[in-house]
C-alpha cells in the first residue's frame, strides 16, 4: 500500500471519528450509522467469503443470528463482560461457520447456495424452538455494555466500539488477503484446479474461509444485539430476506473489495430510510431499487470502482491535451 | 452518447435524492426546533404545554409497516386512523385544535421500528404515539418508550407485555393473547360441552401465549383432563396434513385454532378434505371477512372470538357503527371496510377521548391523568375500556361470533354471544 493510500484511509477515520459530535447526530440518525457499520462488518466478511474465496452464502443473517443469541446468552445468563462476550460470539460463530464450510467441500455454485439458504431457514426454526438459548418468542434483551464501570448507554459511545472493532476487522482483511492465506483463496476462486496443482490444499482453505467470515459475521451479531437491546427468532436482520441484502451490498459496492463492502452497507442501510422520507409512500422501494439496478448497469464492479473509473478518464482526458500540447510544441 | 447521457442523469438524480433525503431527515429537524423557541416562552406565560402541542394543533406519531406482507394490516389501520382523524379535525378538531398524524413505514423490521420510533420522539417532537404496529418492532422500542415517558395509546400486538409489567405511559387496548385465552377455554367447556378439546397453535409468540392462557383457565376450571392434544404448526408452513391428522386422531369434538387467517384456513380447508368436522374455535386474530375468501365453504359453522364492537350484521344501522362506515366510505371510497380500519379507528377514538378529558392540560402527565379517568369507557368501538392509577390493562370483555358461508358473495358473521369476561 503507498503513502497516498495511507493518507486517505487516516482522513477516512478521521472523518469517521469526529463527524458524528461535531454534527451532534440526532439518535435516530446516529442509530443508523451505528447500524449501517455493523452491517459493513458482515459485508466485509461476506465479501471475504465471496469476493475472495469464490463461495455462495445465503445464511448470513443466521450467522448473525448465531452471533447475536450467543453474546445475549454468555452476558444475560453467564454474566461474562460483554467484551469478552464479543470474542467469544465471533469464534463461536466461526465454528458453526467451519461446520456449514465442510458440506461446502462437496458442492459448488447453485448447489452450496442452495445448501447455506437450508442453513439459513433452519437456524431461525431452531432458534424458536429451542427457548432455554434465546428465550423464544418472547423475545430476550440484552444489555447495554460496560467497561470499568462505564456504561455504553448512547448511541454515539456505541458507535466508537463499533468503529474501533471496524478498523480492527478492516486492517485484518488486509492483511488476510495480502499473505499466503489471501493469495491461496484468490487462486482458489479463479481456478480451482489451477490452485491444486499449484499444492494449494483447497478443502482447508474453503472451511478456512467459511469459519473467517462467520466469524465476523458473529462479531457484528453480537453488536447488533446490543445496539437493538431486544430480539426474537424472527427478528428480520435474522432471515433471508436480510441475507439477500448482505449479498446485495457487496454485489453494488464491489465484490471483492473492502472499502465496497462498507460503501455497499452504507447505501443498503441508508438509502430506504432516507428514501422513506420522501412524501410519496412506496415510492421510496421504487428509488432504492431504481438506484441498484442502475448502479448494477452502469458500475457492474460496484460503486469501489467508479472513483478509480472517474480517474481513469481524467487521466486519459489530460493525455489527450497533453498530446495535443507536444503535437502543437513538434510543429 | 446516449448511455453517456444516461449515466449523467442518473448520478445527478442520485445525488439530489440523497442531498434531499438528508435535508428531509436532517434539517428537518432544526426547522422543527425553531418555532418551538417562542412557543416555549409562551408556554411560560401560559399553560405549560408537552411537546408537539400548540394552540392550534395536536402532532402524534404511529409506526406501522406499510410495505412488505403486513402492508395487508398496516394500510388500512392507518386508514383507519385517518379516517377518524379527519371526521374530528372536519368538527374543528379537540378544544379547537386540529390532530396532525404523522406516519412511518417500519416494513415490519424491529430495527427499523426503532430508528422511526425515535425519529418521531425527537425529530418529529410528536406528542404521543398512536395505534402503532407489529409485535416485534414495539417490543424492541418498548425500552426507549419508557424511558422517554411519552403516552403510547394503542399497540397493534396482543402481547401482554404493554400492561405487564404495569408501565404508566402505556394504554394498550386490544385485549392480548392471555385474557383471550381463559376467555377461549372457558367458552369451550361452558357454552360447547367440549369433551375431547385439541388445540392447533401457531408456533409463536401469539400461539404460545394463548396455549399457556387455555391450558391454565383449564385448570382453573378443574378440567386439564379435556385437554386431549396440542399441536404446533409453523408460520412458513403450507402443508397442514399433520396438524389435521393429529387433531383428528386426539378425536376432537372442539379444535381451537390460534394463528394467523392463511395458515388458518389451510386447516380448515384439510379437515374438510378428509371429512373432519370438529366444532372449530377461532382466535379474534382472524375474525376478519378474508377468511371465508380463503377457505369458502370450510368455514362455515366455525365459532370465532371477537373484541372490537361487530360491524356486521345486526349493529350496522346503530349510530356508532354507522359513523365508522360512512366516515370510511367518505374518505376512502375504494376500500371495504374490515376489522383493521376498526383497529385504527379505535386507537385514534381512544386517544382522542383522552385528549378531550385533558382539556387544556396537555403535558404527557397531564395526558395520563386524563386517561386514567377512564372507566368503563363505552362511547367507541372498544367495550368497556378502563383504566387505573396502577392498572393499564386492555379490554378483558369478548364475544364470539359464528361462521356463515352461503355462497361466494354471501357470507358474514353472526353474533351468537354477548360480551364474556373471563372468570
Amino acid at each position: 500500500m503507498n503513502a497516498k493510500k495511507y493518507i486517505s484511509w487516516i482522513v477516512l477515520i478521521l472523518i469517521a471519528t469526529l463527524i458524528p459530535p461535531i454534527l451532534n447526530l440526532p439518535g435516530s440518525l446516529q442509530y443508523l450509522l451505528d447500524l449501517s457499520l455493523i452491517y459493513a462488518i458482515v459485508a466485509i466478511g461476506l465479501n471475504l467469503l465471496m469476493g475472495y474465496a469464490g463461495q455462495i452464502s445465503l445464511g448470513h443473517g443466521a450467522f448473525l443470528a448465531v452471533g447475536a443469541y450467543t453474546s445475549a446468552y454468555l452476558t444475560l445468563t453467564l454474566h461474562v463482560p460483554f467484551f469478552i462476550a464479543l470474542i467469544l460470539s465471533g469464534l463461536i460463530t466461526g465454528i458453526v461457520g467451519i461446520l456449514l464450510g465442510l458440506p461446502a467441500l462437496k458442492l459448488e455454485g447453485n448447489y452450496l447456495a442452495i445448501a447455506t439458504l437450508g442453513f439459513g431457514v433452519a437456524v431461525t426454526q431452531i432458534f424458536a424452538i429451542w427457548t432455554s438459548f434465546t428465550g423464544g418468542f418472547s423475545g430476550i434483551k440484552p444489555l447495554k455494555p460496560e467497561l470499568f464501570g462505564f456504561k455504553f448507554n448512547s448511541y454515539l459511545s456505541y458507535y466508537y466500539i463499533i468503529l474501533i472493532l471496524t478498523i480492527v476487522l478492516v486492517i485484518l482483511t488486509w492483511n488476510i488477503i495480502r499473505t499466503k492465506v489471501g493469495r491461496s483463496l484468490m487462486a482458489m476462486r479463479d481456478s480451482e484446479i489451477a490452485a491444486k496443482a499449484m499444492g494449494i490444499n483447497v478443502s482447508y482453505y474453503k472451511t478456512l474461509a467459511f469459519g473467517l467470515s462467520a466469524f465476523y459475521t458473529g462479531i457484528a451479531g453480537s453488536l447488533y444485539a446490543h445496539l437493538l437491546g431486544f430480539m426474537t427468532p424472527y427478528d428480520y436482520a435474522f432471515s433471508i430476506g436480510m441475507s439477500l441484502n448482505f449479498l446485495a451490498m457487496i454485489v453494488i459496492g464491489g465484490i471483492g473489495t473492502i472499502s465496497g463492502s462498507i460503501i455497499g452497507a452504507i447505501i443498503m442501510t441508508w438509502l430506504p430510510q432516507i428514501t422513506s422520507n420522501l412524501p410519496i409512500k412506496s415510492l421510496s422501494q421504487i428509488i432504492t431499487g431504481a438506484i441498484i439496478i442502475a448502479v448494477v448497469i452502469f458500475y457492474p464492479n460496484g460503486i469501489a470502482y467508479a472513483g478509480a473509473r472517474l480517474k481513469d478518464k481524467f487521466e486519459k482526458l489530460f493525455a489527450k491535451h497533453q498530446e495535443k500540447i507536444v503535437v502543437k510544441i513538434e510543429k | 452518447m446516449g448511455k453517456k447521457f444516461i449515466k449523467k442523469l442518473f448520478v445527478i438524480a442520485f445525488a439530489l435524492i440523497f442531498t434531499l433525503g438528508i435535508i428531509l431527515t436532517g434539517c428537518g429537524n432544526k426547522n422543527n426546533e425553531q418555532p418551538s423557541t417562542p412557543a416555549s416562552q409562551k408556554e411560560q406565560t401560559k399553560k405549560e404545554l408537552a411537546q408537539g402541542v400548540t394552540d392550534t394543533t395536536v402532532k402524534v406519531g404511529t409506526t406501522l409497516a406499510l410495505t412488505g406482507p403486513v402492508a395487508v394490516i398496516g394500510t388500512p389501520m392507518l386508514h383507519g386512523m385517518q379516517a377518524y382523524f379527519n371526521y374530528i379535525n372536519d368538527q374543528g378538531g379537540v378544544n379547537g385544535r386540529k390532530i396532525e398524524l404523522i406516519y412511518k413505514d417500519d416494513q415490519f423490521n424491529p430495527a427499523v421500528t426503532v430508528q422511526k420510533t425515535q425519529e418521531l420522539v425527537e425529530q418529529d417532537k410528536v406528542f404521543a404515539l398512536v395505534g402503532t404496529l407489529g409485535t416485534p418492532g414495539l417490543l424492541a422500542s418498548m425500552d426507549y418508550i419508557v424511558q422517554k415517558g411519552i403516552p403510547d395509546v394503542y399497540q397493534g400486538s396482543g402481547s401482554s407485555k404493554f400492561a405487564i409489567p404495569f408501565k404508566k405511559n402505556y394504554f394498550p387496548v386490544q385485549p392480548n393473547y392471555t385474557t383471550e385465552g381463559h376467555v377461549l377455554a372457558q367458552y369451550a367447556v361452558d357454552n360447547l360441552n367440549a369433551k375431547n378439546i385439541v388445540i392447533i397453535y401457531q408456533n409463536d409468540e401469539q400461539g404460545t401465549e394463548g396455549l399457556n392462557a387455555i391450558k391454565e383457565q383449564l385448570e382453573k376450571l378443574g378440567k386439564s383432563d379435556l385437554l386431549k392434544a396440542v399441536v404446533p404448526f409453523n408460520t412458513t408452513d403450507v402443508d397442514f396434513s399433520t396438524p389435521v391428522l393429529k387433531a383428528k386422531e386426539a378425536n376432537g369434538d372442539v379444535v381451537i385454532l390460534l394463528g394467523t387467517a392463511k395458515p388458518l384456513a389451510g386447516i380448515a380447508v384439510k379437515a374438510k378434505e378428509i371429512g373432519y368436522k370438529p366444532q372449530f374455535l377461532a382466535s379474534y386474530v382472524v375474525s376478519d371477512l378474508t377468511m371465508f375468501k380463503l377457505a369458502k365453504d370450510a368455514w362455515n359453522g366455525a365459532i370465532v372470538a371477537g373484541w372490537a364492537y361487530p360491524i356486521y350484521g345486526k349493529t350496522e344501522n346503530e349510530p356508532k357503527v354507522k359513523l365508522f362506515l360512512d366516515t370510511i366510505k367518505k374518505y376512502f371510497p375504494n376500500e371495504t371496510p374490515s376489522g383493521y380500519h376498526v383497529a385504527g379507528w379505535i386507537a385514534a377514538q381512544t386517544f382522542v377521548e383522552g385528549l378531550k378529558r385533558a382539556g387544556d392540560n396537555l403535558t404527557w402527565d397531564g395526558f395520563i391523568k386524563a386517561m386514567e379517568t377512564f372507566k368503563d369507557w363505552n362511547d367507541g368501538l372498544a367495550y368497556k375500556l378502563t383504566y387505573t392509577e396502577t392498572d393499564h390493562s386492555p379490554q378483558r370483555a369478548m364475544y364470539f361470533m359464528k361462521a356463515i358461508y352461503k355462497n361466494e358473495n354471501e357470507y358474514t358473521y353472526e353474533i351468537i354471544t354477548d360480551y364474556i369476561e373471563p372468570k
